[in-house]
């Protein structure tokens, strides 16, 4: 299965974003942006208009949370995928609650990022 | 439906007595006005005629007084007359005011009208004749008297007497008149009161009547609701009775595996003793919800294409150990042209054969076992005979035998054990699947049970000849644990269940983390890779349904299993509709427990081979390669932190390296760096050496195998 999707990842950690840089682009996704605040989060996200965007909770200017209550409010067609160190239950259901379609927790491991993109891939008509 | 009769009845009875009623009221009321009109009309011809016969007289007398005088000479005795002549006057004055003040009719009046010149005549020759006698001329007035007066006075007594028999007369038929009309009232006002006690007296009869009725269908009904009430209560005294029995058994048995003073064949027959009890007492709930869900009619039956020999495969293998265990023959006879595939609900079909089968080896202790089956054409019929050669019992005892609790004697169950509730379970359900279920036997000699299935398919495909598939996996694989391996998420609340689960799982030498609500299972779910989530429904803080949801939300697409205590269909359907993959029902049977997890997990023999693609650990290297360049830069500065006692930046380079360790492949660097960045968080500065040190001994040895 090749997932051929444009994505785009936000994360302040350079090394991060290696990885699921690595991850993505080995399952077959291209990574069309690299942010690594919130603020550029959104201006990116809808600029670019990826199909699915991975967005770090901790980031500088704005965090992950106030980034997808932005793409909630713009209404921008995306598929936000929450990733974070931590997956505290509070998180997990702001996240969901603000319209996270997923919620990776780190490490990385390419199975948790596949598992993401054949529930994008099964959500498509 | 009869007391709403009576109630109909009475309440049209009495509209119409009252209807009735008003009538007669309304009618009387102006009967009486009529007849006070009536009364009033010959009150006033009465003083009519009365006054006229005044007048008449006065005039008369009047008359007689002008004779008298004309005869007498003393002038006293005429001064008297005429005094007594003018009284005359008065009264026949007084009279016609009367008759003028009195309500006078059109008719008599005209004929007043008639006489009255006469009248008027009459009265001026008495003043004439009064002058002619006052001036002595007596005989002038006797002339007049004699001839004129006479004449008219005749003519007036005669047209009063006339009008007087007039009045008369129309004062009879008035009479008549009235007479008539009352007693036509009368009549009516008598019908009408008769009909109303007619009416009353029927309606109180037949109102009696149904209460009596009514009275006779409550107590009826409330005979039919004791008993029904008894036979509950007697059904509960009895179930109560068939769970104390096992778990008094359960109990004593159980001490005694835990008492010091016994011996390993004493504690393993304690044991044995234990687990049949507690299959019976697993059956008898089984059973129960089977029992309570025919008679709430919530039993669903299926129609699915279901291959009969199929199921007697599976019935076979089940049964023909149990009948070797007695040293019983199982026969299984095929009657062919057999169809190869019926609609029908396979699970209820096996269950009622089964028990069918089970009950025969149970009531019997030598000879065999039979199941014929065959298919009668005509009827559309299939057909399962169930024969034993056991103890059979009466004819009596065969048609209460289908009776919840009801075995053949009062007694059998202590020796044969058995919940009461099969033979119940499988009539109900052989109805439901539109089939019927009857017995026939005969004590000492054996029973034989016949099922009959009427089959509704058209076109069924037909085969004359079948061998039992000898590959069976059956009782064999019943207690084989299989080996495996991956990694399992137990979300369970109560200990005595994840201690039970742990040692299943313990043997399949699989990885298990155990968590105690849903918010820990989201939370580990989503932080680890696991191949299955075993996920209680209650759970306290958040139940399993509202994790399994949370976590699909989550994007979490690998396998969830719940786990539920409640067996009902609905709670199945919650699961599933929340997101679970599979559902298991507590108590866990090992065989389900294992396939479940047989399927989700890999065997150990697979589980060697090659998780990722080589392209992926193609890749997987190239990026360690490049996060080994920076691991000594990322350990100095957890060291360095730690020794200047920079707590902040010991909290972001722990967190960090925990994220990248696994990411690269290197799982050991993120439980240790887990370790340092928890214990950072949460102040315990004095257990940081050990984790620390285990972390720069790790990444030591790490460099050096990379540099190898």
């Amino acid at each position: 299965m090749n997932y051929n999707y444009k994505t785009l990842i936000a994360d302040d950690d350079p090394e991060m974003r290696d990885v699921l840089r690595g991850f993505l682009e080995e399952l077959g996704c291209t990574v069309d942006g690299e942010v690594e605040n919130g603020r550029d989060a959104v201006k990116q996200i809808s600029l670019i208009q990826p199909k699915l965007c991975f967005i770090d909770i901790e980031m500088p200017i704005k965090n992950g949370l106030e980034v997808l209550e932005e793409i909630k409010a713009l209404s921008i067609k995306t598929f936000p995928i929450i990733v974070s160190g931590h997956s505290t239950i509070d998180n997990v259901k702001l996240a969901v609650g603000l319209g996270a379609k997923g919620f990776i927790v780190k490490p990385y491991e390419i199975d948790k990022v596949k598992q993401i993109l054949e529930k994008y891939s099964a959500s498509l008509p | 439906m009869q007391a709403q009769n009576t109630q109909k009845v009475t309440k049209i009875g009495f509209t119409s007595i009252l209807v009735l009623l008003s009538i007669l009221i309304v009618f009387s009321i102006f009967r009486l006005q009529l007849d006070h009109a009536h009364l009033n009309k010959m009150a006033i011809s009465n003083s009519a005629l009365k006054h006229l016969i005044t007048m008449r007289d006065a005039t008369a007398q009047r008359a007689l007084i002008l004779y008298r005088m004309s005869a007498m000479d003393d002038p006293f005795k005429r001064d008297d007359l005429y005094l007594q002549f003018k009284a005359q006057a008065e009264t026949f004055i007084k009279a016609r005011s009367e008759l003028q003040k009195g309500k006078t009719n059109t008719q008599y009046k005209n004929q007043y009208k008639a006489i009255l010149p006469l009248m008027h005549q009459a009265s001026d020759m008495h003043q004439e004749t009064i002058q002619l006698l006052l001036s002595e001329k007596n005989n002038q007035a006797n002339k007049l008297l004699q001839n004129d007066l006479h004449t008219i006075q005749n003519k007036v007594n005669k047209e009063l007497s006339f009008i007087l028999n007039t009045l008369r007369e129309k004062m009879d038929a008035e009479i008549i008149h009235a007479s008539n009309e009352n007693q036509y009232a009368e009549t009516l006002i008598a019908i009408i009161g008769i009909t109303i006690l007619i009416l009353g007296t029927i309606i109180a009869l037949y109102v009696l009547r149904h209460t009596r009725t009514f009275e006779a269908a409550i107590v009826k009904q409330k005979r039919i609701a004791e008993e029904a009430n008894q036979s509950k209560t007697s059904y509960l005294s009895n179930m109560s009775h068939e769970i104390r029995t096992p778990l008094t058994a359960i109990i004593g048995f159980s001490e005694n595996v835990i008492s010091d003073e016994i011996s390993d064949k004493e504690r393993l027959k304690a044991g044995n003793t234990i687990i049949r009890n507690g299959k019976h007492l697993l059956q008898l709930i089984n059973d129960i919800l089977d029992i309570s869900k025919i008679e709430a009619g919530q039993l669903e039956v299926e129609s699915i294409e279901t291959s009969p020999l199929h199921i007697i495969d599976e019935v076979s293998s089940l049964i023909d150990k149990q009948a070797k265990d007695k040293n019983l023959h199982f026969n299984i006879n095929y009657r062919f042209p057999l169809p190869a595939y019926i609609h029908s609900d396979p699970v209820r079909l096996k269950q009622i054969i089964i028990n069918l089968c089970g009950n025969a080896i149970k009531f019997t202790d030598q000879g065999s076992i039979n199941i014929d089956i065959y298919y009668v054409e005509a009827t559309n019929n299939l057909t399962f005979i169930i024969r034993d050669t056991g103890i059979g019992m009466s004819e009596q005892a065969c048609k209460k035998i289908f009776a919840p609790f009801a075995q053949a004697e009062a007694n059998t169950t202590r020796k044969f054990g058995g919940t009461g509730l099969g033979l119940t379970i499988s009539k109900q359900l052989s109805e439901a699947m539109n089939g019927h279920l009857s017995c026939t036997s005969e004590i000492g000699k054996g029973s034989q049970f016949i099922l009959e299935l009427q089959l509704d398919d058209n076109n069924l495909q037909f085969i004359n000849g079948y061998s039992p598939d000898v590959n069976q996996t059956g009782i064999k694989d019943m207690n084989t644990v299989p080996q495996l391996e991956g990694k399992i998420l137990l979300a369970e609340d109560s200990s005595d269940n994840q201690e039970l689960i742990q040692m299943y799982i313990e043997k399949t030498g699989a990885d298990l983390t155990i968590v105690e609500n849903g918010e820990q299972a989201v939370e580990q779910g989503l932080a680890n890779n696991f191949q299955l989530i075993l996920m209680d429904t209650q759970m306290p803080v958040m139940d399993g349904i509202s994790a399994i949801e949370l976590l699909r939300a989550s994007g979490y697409t690998r396998a969830i299993v719940s786990l539920t205590a409640n067996a009902m269909q609905a709670d199945k359907d919650l699961c599933f509709k929340a997101g679970a993959d599979d559902y298991l029902a507590k108590p866990i049977d090992l065989v389900e427990f294992y396939r479940v997890l047989k399927q989700n997990l890999k065997q150990s023999k697979e589980a060697k081979a090659n998780d990722l693609s080589d392209k992926m650990q193609t890749t997987l290297k190239k990026l360690s390669a490049k996060f080994l360049l920076t691991l000594p830069d990322k350990l100095y500065a957890i060291t360095n932190a730690y020794d200047n006692k920079n707590w902040d930046q010991l909290d972001a380079a722990s967190h960090k390296l925990k994220g990248l360790g696994g990411s690269f492949g290197y799982p050991e660097i993120t439980t240790i760096s887990k370790r340092i960045n928890d214990s950072t968080r949460s102040k315990d500065y004095l257990n940081l050496d050990n984790p620390i040190n285990e972390l720069i001994n790790l990444c030591d040895k790490i460099l050096k195998q990379d540099a190898a």
